[in-house]
């Protein structure tokens, strides 16, 4: 992760992809650097931001002090607003998008007043590369293997399960750069096979693909451009994704085979007005189909959705009005109560600047959901002490309609979710939820010499809504049965506080130590629940060698506090541990030494993930992780450096 | 040339035969950097298990010191693929895992250009259970000049 600015960025010439008070920045030398190769990768490096999953390729992610399912975190590329989930899943490695494709990723946890949407739930911003100017072409290929294979001893001894390899992840890509104009057209496909002992039986439950383990496969095209006359001024995003998917849903019990299509259009981009005055917006229409994959009894999901996203604001001197409209419509084969989802917030607020170091901010919001209103108000203060410095005191607090984007709530208009049970407290007629956020942070930049931050948080629910599980272990079927309700009426409240430190001991050594604390504090069992997944201590210590800008070795240590998943306790007495509720805390140290070779044509990385091999598991349902060996491999040839 | 010398409970099950060793070595930040591969026949002894071929896939990367003329020592690591392929079971018949590799080695220099060396390794592939193997290589070195195109590739 840098504390410098890279060298390009769209949100904001002053502020895009550059560390900041409850932001982490991720450069595309990083992903290098530790030889990513999933857009998903990028969070081992985030200590704000809590990560878990379970077979390796989907993860489910949510920014500090929102316990998982509580956070709408929102997802931009190139500032064109992506919705991240479908049916509660996360879905970042199916985008249409590669992660080579990409110049930097900022991992947003605190407040978001930037525009054109007010975000308080964090987001996750990606900004791709700027192509070269005339012709350029990228390959990559990245693939690992995880230890423990049977090797010879499948033969000997009695039951031993092979652990296939992590991938391969193919991408390629062409970009053209003119000076008004660019293009970037990327492909990827991309491979995961779901081989852990663990999750074997349960896999192979419903899985029937004759000749093939249990794996997903996504295959992805996508188009980025950008033209106008001031530099990438408008902005375009364009993409198909093709994913024979594992889908596993708490509520099934077990992973679903099913084929994930998404088609994905959007644009963003910035339009003068008089008087000084600067208009953004950013619209795109998604299409998420669920379709039948072969298996044994030909269970699908069923499911369809269309979603439209439009935001813009503009700014006119002091003033900053803006607003977001967004309508979902789901599709199944069985009645929904109502098919339609409309969200609409509208915001007004005023800006004025503190002298010269300081500006403050005053915001109100109006929202409108399933015809019920609320309004939240934000207000944000920042002052710079000095030429490096910043300090930020920001909140907001309302009660608005509950965010509809989730798989609870279509199953509560009659979606049904093959073999799971589904009860609901409803919540019509309840108050409405209401939410409170609190930032605190210092930052102080400094290039070559010590950067740091400190970013203090809080998050105060009231009357939030959220499911509530009830897991059993069926042994027979290997698989979880689980009953679910909707809550309303869970309530708690977050705290905490983040650090991070960069300094070079050397001109050729670098470190980092970031490190999140949070707490959270239990207002009844579904809070509990939701409160105790979080690892309350996240930390995460870099340190790279780099002896020239062309060869670096890098080792990543990183530490996550145990972990309780109270709804996983009963399966866990049925299945004898094999689901261990409680997860011990993590201690995982990766090691990659990375190359630059023949020119800047050819990019190599080699390492080891979990170095230690400490067995690690994300999720009470989720695979053991063993130590794994990574390779990737990136060919780049421009029409300016030579082919 | 290499015959391994010990096995751990792979023992029981096949008996290994001499190989042959390949690996290109060129300067590298502070050492030296290598690629090769490895070669061993497995032969199986009982008959409910297959005869196979193991083929280690490797780069490396260690350091050295050159006494005064003659001799020079080497000491350095190989991490790579230690590809196994079995002689039965068509379509299904390979196995893959990762491998790590400590080795010395001692060179006699005969001239600028020849070399005769002994290296000594022990290695570790990540079955489960671990495929520990210890191995003694014999062997000529030839040391020469990068051609230009290498060593632009390597910058």
């Amino acid at each position: 992760m840098a504390l410098t600015p890279p060298a390009y960025g769209q949100h904001d010439g002053q502020t895009a992809c550059v560390p900041d008070i409850g932001k982490e920045v991720v450069t595309r030398e990083d992903i290098f650097r530790y030889g990513f190769s999933r857009l998903s990768d990028v969070l081992a490096l985030s200590t704000l931001w809590h990560t878990t999953g379970l077979e390796g390729f989907h993860w489910q992610t949510a920014p500090s002090g929102f316990p998982d399912g509580t956070a709408r975190w929102t997802l931009y590329i190139d500032d064109i607003p992506v919705a991240p989930r479908v049916l509660g899943r996360n879905r970042l490695n199916a985008l249409p998008f590669s992660l080579s494709d990409t110049a930097c990723i900022e991992i947003v946890s605190g407040m978001d007043m930037e525009g054109p949407a007010l975000l308080r739930e964090g987001a996750l911003r990606i900004y791709t590369k700027k192509p070269e100017f005339g012709l350029s072409m990228e390959a990559s290929v990245a693939a690992g293997n995880e230890i423990n294979d049977p090797g010879p001893f499948r033969y000997t001894l009695p039951k031993t399960i092979n652990i296939d390899r992590i991938g391969p992840t193919h991408t390629a890509s062409v970009s053209v750069g003119k000076k008004t104009w660019q293009g970037h057209a990327s492909g990827r496909l991309d491979e995961h096979h779901v081989t852990d002992a663990a999750l074997h039986d349960r896999a192979w439950r419903f899985y029937h693909i004759p000749g093939t383990q249990p794996h997903i496969r996504a295959r992805t095209l996508g188009f980025t451009g950008a033209f106008g006359p001031r530099p990438r001024s408008q902005r375009m995003l364009a993409g198909l994704s093709h994913t024979g998917d594992m889908a596993f849903f708490p509520e099934t019990g077990f992973e679903v085979p099913t084929i994930h299509r998404i088609a994905l259009l959007g644009a963003a981009g910035t339009l003068p007005l008089r008087r000084d005055g600067v208009l953004r917006y950013g619209v795109s229409s998604s299409r998420d189909a669920f379709e039948l994959r072969p298996n044994r009894k030909d269970i699908e999901l069923d499911w369809m959705q269309r979603q439209f996203v439009a935001e813009a604001d503009a700014r006119v001197r002091m003033l900053h009005i803006g607003g977001r409209a967004r309508t979902l419509r789901g599709q199944t084969s069985g009645l929904l109560s109502d098919a339609n989802l409309f969200d609409l917030r509208l915001f007004g607020g005023l800006n004025a600047r503190i002298r010269q170091r300081g500006r403050t901010r005053l915001v109100l919001e109006w929202i409108r959901r399933e015809g019920r209103s609320g309004a939240v108000l934000y207000a944000s203060m920042e002052m710079q002490p000095g030429a490096r410095q910043r300090l930020r005191l920001a909140g907001s607090y309302g009660a608005a309609p509950p965010d509809t984007r989730s798989l609870g709530l279509w199953q509560e208009r009659g979606y049904r979710l093959p073999y799971s049970t589904f009860g609901s407290a409803g919540h019509d007629q309840k108050p409405l939820p209401r939410r409170a956020t609190v930032d605190a942070g210092w930052i102080h930049r400094d290039p070559i010499g010590i950067s740091g931050s400190v970013f203090l948080f809080y998050r105060g629910f009231w009357n939030d809504i959220l499911p509530e599980y009830a897991i059993a272990w069926d042994g027979d079927e290997s698989s979880f049965n689980t009953t679910k309700r909707l809550f309303q009426g869970a309530g708690g409240h977050t705290g905490g506080i983040s650090g991070t430190m960069a300094l070079r001991l050397s001109p050729t050594l670098l470190q980092r130590v970031s490190g999140t604390f949070e707490a959270v504090r239990r207002d009844g069992p579904p809070w509990l629940a939701y409160g105790e997944r979080i690892p309350r201590l996240r930390i995460a210590a870099i340190t790279t060698l780099a002896a020239t800008d062309r060869f670096s070795l890098s080792a990543l240590v990183r530490y996550a506090s145990a972990t309780s998943w109270p709804e996983y306790r009963e399966a866990s007495i049925e299945a004898e541990e094999i689901w261990p509720w409680r997860l011990p805390e993590r201690f995982l140290v990766d090691l990659t030494a990375s190359k630059r070779m023949a020119g800047d044509h050819l990019n190599i990385s080699m390492g080891l993930r979990n170095l230690l091999n400490d067995p690690v598991r994300f999720h009470p349902a989720g695979a053991v992780f063993y130590m794994e060996f990574h390779l990737s491999v990136v060919a780049r040839f421009t029409s300016t450096a030579g082919f | 040339m290499t015959p391994d010398v010990r096995h751990n409970a792979s023992y029981r099950h096949w008996q290994s035969a001499y190989g042959i060793t390949f690996a290109a070595t060129t300067p590298f930040y502070f050492g030296e950097m290598e690629t090769g591969f490895t070669l061993h026949r497995y032969s199986a002894v009982r008959r409910d298990t297959p005869s196979f071929n193991a083929f280690f896939t490797f780069a490396g990367w260690g350091a050295g010191y050159t006494a005064p003329r003659a001799f020079s020592w080497y000491a350095g690591l190989r991490m790579g693929i230690y590809h196994m392929i079995f002689d039965e079971e068509v379509g299904d018949e390979e196995e893959k895992e990762f491998s790590f590799a400590l080795v010395s080695r001692i060179d006699l220099h005969l001239s600028q250009t020849v070399r005769l060396f002994v290296e000594g390794h022990v290695m570790r592939t990540y079955t489960l259970p671990r495929l520990d193997t210890a191995g003694l290589t014999g062997g000529i070195g030839l040391r020469l000049r990068n051609p230009k195109w290498l060593r632009a590739m390597l910058k």
